[in-house]
């Protein structure tokens, strides 16, 4: 097939060089403010791209940091709320863990009756 | 000419789809050397399809300028890989509308040379021209896609299934229809002008 190719380089507009040469520098030039635009956005993706990573990894941190605290805030409310039951696992006499609840001195009375096993009130 | 198109990317047997994909990356990031590239590889297809529509090499010239600046604004809108399809049925699309707005104007022979200047060679300058001449003459009768087909292959040296893929024509249909260009002109030129390659 290409042996009946025509020969139709007297059209070809690479074959005037200078010609040709400034058809490129025009489309260059008219394109050159397009260019400086794409590459100004393109930079400055590229700024925030570098800062992203850290940014993100700082707010992974501050978010832990943040939970660990949390839970140990609930932790210290929670064994505040069980202090009843701490008194009641340590097993001590009625009337004693009575006192500590009601935060009551024992009079000299309370301790009599709690010597001779007695129950005050 | 095959080889002038596909240069280094040909060498290396890498596809022109493929070695513009990192062109039009590049390009879209606003890599100048990259777009250049771009324009030097696809202006000769780029300026056969707008002289397929138009006569006049200077609004050829102005549709292939146009036609490069649009596609670089909506660069991000194409597929990387089909670059050189898309810039040419801009190029396309944009000759006709030039074509249809200068339907009054009359029709003028391309005049490739007549921005020739500091020639070293004026005979063989001339010989070109009148060759250039005949060459018009004999392609301005021919129907608009005769033309295109024609000048596609035999002078951008693409392959009938390239054409076939940028015009949606079989590549049968594409065989057909360089064949009745190339048998037109050659009647026209009475023959003189058939170099064998």
């Amino acid at each position: 097939m290409d042996a009946d190719r025509l020969d139709l380089s007297a059209l070809d507009p690479t074959a005037d060089g200078e010609r040709y040469e400034a058809m490129v520098s025009r489309i260059m030039e008219r394109a050159a403010p397009e260019l400086r635009r794409r590459a100004a956005r393109e930079s400055l993706f590229g700024a925030l791209a570098d800062w992203a990573w850290p940014a993100l990894s700082a707010a992974a941190v501050l978010a832990l940091l943040s939970g660990a605290a949390l839970a140990l805030t609930r932790q210290q409310v929670s064994a505040d709320d069980n202090i009843v039951t701490v008194l009641d696992a340590m097993e001590l006499a009625e009337p004693v863990s009575r006192w500590i609840v009601e935060e009551r001195t024992p009079t000299t009375s309370d301790l009599i009756f709690a010597l001779e096993g007695g129950e005050n009130r | 000419m095959k080889g002038q198109r596909f240069g280094e990317a040909a060498r290396q047997g890498v596809t022109m789809s493929e070695a513009d994909r990192d062109l039009v990356e590049r390009a879209r990031a606003g890599d100048s050397a990259a777009f250049e590239t771009l324009v030097r590889r696809h202006l000769r297809a780029a300026y056969a399809v707008a002289c397929s529509v138009l006569r006049e090499a200077s609004d050829a010239e102005d549709v292939c300028q146009d036609a490069f600046i649009a596609a670089l604004e909506q660069l991000d809108t194409v597929q990387p890989e089909k670059f050189v399809a898309w810039l040419l049925r801009i190029v396309k699309n944009r000759a006709i509308s030039i074509q249809r707005q200068q339907q009054v104007r009359r029709s003028m022979p391309l005049e490739w040379a007549n921005g020739a200047r500091g020639r070293e060679d004026p005979a063989a300058d001339a010989e070109r021209s009148a060759l250039r001449q005949r060459l018009e003459a004999a392609l301005e009768p021919l129907p608009a896609k005769q033309r295109e087909v024609l000048l596609l292959h035999d002078l951008e040296g693409w392959k009938h299934r390239e054409i076939g893929d940028l015009l949606g024509m079989k590549e049968g249909t594409v065989r057909y229809t360089l064949f009745e260009a190339r048998r037109a002109v050659r009647a026209r030129l009475g023959g003189e002008s058939h170099k064998e390659k």
